[in-house]
């Protein structure tokens, strides 16, 4: 029960082609002299990526070729195509964390979150690993970030190992589970609709 | 230091503790530390105020807090956890200073213990702190406290100049542009200056992207009034009534504190219209950075803020001439323009009388890698690499070797440790095969392999190649392949041959300076530490054991007491045994991670140099 609990609360919330085009429509009408990069970063802060809609409503509404969207909107590390897992692990390229064996932490986490090259997001979506620029905290090298998909939560952590990393992640678990019990017990009482 | 207004030291109660609030500080826990900063001054009645403020740049002390009564020395305390907050106010209020770190400045009458003052300490003594002078001391969210300390005394100044004095008085402190290339601020303003027309623009440039740097984040998370005073002095000085900072997202707080200190300035007077009453009318605009190493170019950043892909332009027309919107534009890095503030309220014979014939004044370099004290360091421009690596950073943690220091990040290069008498100034390092860059320095020590090191850097430009002209775009890659081929062990003598020549041409034909200087860690690595590529071409080693081609991991049989917990932890399950027996690897799994060196409570396991075979290597070509 807890597994499908957890990744019914950690699959991430696709909005509806409808609601991302009101979004839009009522960002791009502010002012008359729109900046494409914020109006990206706006659809993104709200939705923790760029859904399909958002670059289509965008482009209609600033009268700017889909291909010349889609062409910023993947020139940037910013912005994200996908829905991030619940918590987005990133690990940092700095020098600094290079030379202290970063890459070696990644290519752990990797293999304990069961990813590859080509998957991003855990299977429950709870996870997703990235590679980062420097972080600018070079003197706890090597370092990692985890913030929540919607950035509103951010922690660093400094001289990580594989062994910090496994405790770490299992942290996180507990946590998420916790959440999830809570919220599961709470719906129970309060049915909605 | 003493001179310091009271105010500012011991606050307006008379006793201030001062909590840094700042990304390096916060990642060490420093928001725990404020709230109980706030908890035990609440209750103990101790009518002490608590104020945030940025990063002084010994990063090695943090999480720091200072705590100053009037009376009492200002005492910095290091590496403060949050449940030491207690004692420690307890024993300062009681004169038990053995704890602290250092004192600002000793007071007459209160026994010293033996705790230093900041200038005693060779991290500090041997800085010359002219733009972060009021780093670590303001609260970076005040306005007031910039002003008591003298800001915007040389925006009042500028103002009641003409803007020609002005870049004749940048000109005669010989002020260079602080973000890499060295040219000259003046002549930068000048030529924008006498362009024609009305609209004209100030890009101040805290797109900090090298790896290892991070002393803009710091200025701007810590005295963002100064770089914005000397944004104002720029803009008057060539004529512009618009301006963008442009930082990056990924810098959060710094864009905070920059918003806020914008926010600040146009609620006092010092942006809008008619400027303290001069007829001057200027507004900034923060603009945040979507992420793109080659931002960093000034004509990439003029297409980033238009709001496209951010792909550098055909120089000349240089931006002075044809900038953003095709108006005359200059883009200053933050350090300049903070310089820009200081020389122009402290005059510039203080600054010129600093530095190298050639280059003034001073420049802040950050410290990072295998060195005892990681920090951002203030040095007058001339200082040589050996000063600022084992005088003021402490040199390497006992047991390694500087092997070589990578200064200028992805475009710099890696100078050797026979060479580190070198003096830091523009020239110098360029002859070296390096450049200044923003002033990352990077330690690397003999349990760094170069040739990964090299390999890293072009990773790093490869991905970031915003893969508009040819010799950028497949350059990188072709470099960063045969890179890769001689890590993995499938090298060719004729492949370093072959990278000298893809060097060449990127180096003549390049479109902009990210193209033209990513064969710099290449070039730089393969004149002084050639041997390393040989061994791994020749000889099929890695002499640091860090080629994970080249080497194996192997238990001691007579260490391993059998305790399983390798077995357990190692994410591939390659490792097989029974409780109490030796353990054994299988190398045909084994990934080489390392987790099982890191568990291992008798330190059994050992990495070792594993020849690759001449069968293997054609296995892994087929």
């Amino acid at each position: 029960m807890h597994k499908s609990a957890t990744s019914l609360l950690a699959s991430p919330n696709i909005p509806s082609e409808n609601e991302v085009y009101l979004f839009v429509s009522k960002i791009t009408s502010k002012s008359s002299r729109n900046n494409l990069i914020k109006i990206l970063q706006a659809v993104q802060n709200r939705y923790g990526y760029l859904p399909e809609a958002g670059l289509k409503a965008i482009s209609q509404f600033m009268k700017i070729p889909l291909s010349r969207v889609y062409g910023v909107a993947t020139f940037y590390h910013q912005f994200k195509l996908e829905p991030p897992g619940r918590y987005v692990i990133l690990v940092c390229m700095g020098t600094a964390c290079h030379a202290k064996g970063n890459m070696n932490n990644y290519e752990f986490l990797r293999l304990l979150l069961g990813l590859d090259s080509n998957k991003h997001t855990t299977e429950d979506g709870m996870f997703s690993l990235e590679s980062a620029r420097c972080f600018g905290c070079c003197s706890l090298a090597p370092v990692i970030m985890i913030m929540s998909s919607d950035g509103s939560y951010k922690r660093l952590y400094g001289h990580v190992t594989p062994m910090l990393l496994k405790k770490i992640i299992n942290e996180y678990r507990v946590k998420v589970l916790k959440e999830v019990t809570i919220h599961v017990g709470h719906a129970k009482r309060n049915p909605v609709r | 230091m003493s001179a310091m207004p009271k105010e500012i030291l011991y606050g307006k109660t008379g006793f201030k503790i001062k909590v840094p609030i700042a990304s390096c500080t916060v990642a060490g826990g420093a928001e725990k530390i404020y709230e109980n900063v706030l908890a035990e001054v609440k209750s103990r009645n101790v009518n002490a105020e608590v104020t945030i403020v940025g990063c002084m740049g010994l990063d090695f002390i943090d999480p720091w807090i200072e705590l100053a009564r009037v009376g009492y020395p200002p005492a910095i305390y290091a590496k403060v956890k949050p449940e030491d907050v207690g004692r420690i106010i307890s024993n300062y209020l009681s004169g038990d200073l053995s704890q602290a770190y250092a004192l600002r400045f000793r007071v007459n009458g209160i026994k010293k213990e033996d705790v230093p003052t900041l200038d005693e300490l060779d991290s500090w003594k041997y800085q010359v702190r002219w733009v972060s002078r009021n780093c670590g001391i303001v609260n970076p969210e005040s306005i007031e406290d910039y002003i008591i300390l003298g800001g915007y005394r040389g925006l009042k100044r500028s103002l009641s100049m003409k803007p020609e004095e002005i870049i004749e008085e940048i000109k005669k402190s010989g002020l260079r542009g602080r973000g890499g290339a060295g040219f000259p601020t003046w002549l930068k303003w000048k030529i924008c200056r006498e362009q024609p027309g009305d609209e004209k623009y100030v890009i101040a440039n805290c797109d900090e992207g090298d790896p290892g740097a991070f002393m803009n984040r710091l200025l701007a998370e810590s005295d963002p009034h100064r770089i914005l005073e000397g944004l104002i002095i720029a803009g008057y000085a060539i004529g512009a009534q618009k301006s963008f900072i442009f930082v990056r997202a990924e810098k959060p707080l710094a864009a905070r504190r920059l918003s806020k200190a914008v926010e600040d300035a146009y609620a006092s007077g010092f942006l809008g219209g008619n400027i303290l009453n001069s007829g001057f009318n200027f507004d900034v605009e923060v603009f945040l950075s979507a992420g793109a190493f080659v931002c960093g170019e000034e004509t990439a950043m003029i297409s980033a803020i238009e709001g496209g892909r951010a792909t550098p332009r055909q120089r000349p027309p240089y931006p002075a001439v044809k900038g953003l919107w095709n108006k005359p534009t200059i883009i200053n890095n933050v350090e300049t323009l903070a310089h820009v503030a200081t020389i122009m309220s402290d005059g510039w014979k203080k600054f010129a009388a600093l530095g190298t014939e050639r280059s003034k004044g001073t420049k802040m370099y950050c410290v990072v890698g295998s060195v005892k004290r990681t920090g951002a360091y203030e040095v007058p421009i001339g200082t040589s690499i050996r000063d600022l690596v084992y005088r003021m950073a402490g040199g390497p943690p006992e047991g390694r070797k500087i092997k070589a220091v990578q200064v200028g990040g992805p475009s710099g290069g890696c100078i050797p440790s026979s060479m580190l008498d070198l003096p830091l100034d523009y020239e110098t390092l360029q002859e070296a095969g390096a450049i200044m860059g923003s002033g990352g320095i990077v330690v690397i020590d003999d349990s760094n392999c170069m040739v990964d090191i090299a390999r890293f850097f072009l990773s790093f430009t490869m991905a970031e190649s915003c893969g508009q002209c040819i010799p950028g775009r497949i350059g990188t890659r072709l470099m960063y392949e045969i890179l890769t081929r001689i890590t993995s062990g499938l090298g060719e003598m004729r492949d370093l041959d072959l990278l000298r020549e893809i060097c060449t041409v990127m180096i003549k034909t390049c479109l902009c300076a990210l193209g033209r200087t990513a064969p710099n860690p290449v070039l730089t690595t393969l004149r002084y530490f050639k041997d390393e590529y040989v061994a791994h071409i020749k000889e099929k080693v890695c002499p640091a054991l860090v080629c994970k081609a080249f080497v194996r991991y192997k238990i001691d049989p007579n260490k391993c007491k059998g305790c399983t917990l390798c077995a357990k932890n190692c994410p591939v399950q390659a490792i097989s045994g029974n409780l109490g027996s030796p353990h054994v690897i299988n190398q045909d799994k084994c990934v080489k991670c390392g987790t099982c060196v890191e568990v291992c409570p008798s330190n059994a396991i050992i990495k070792v140099s594993g020849k690759i075979m001449e069968k293997q290597v054609q296995v892994m070509k087929e």
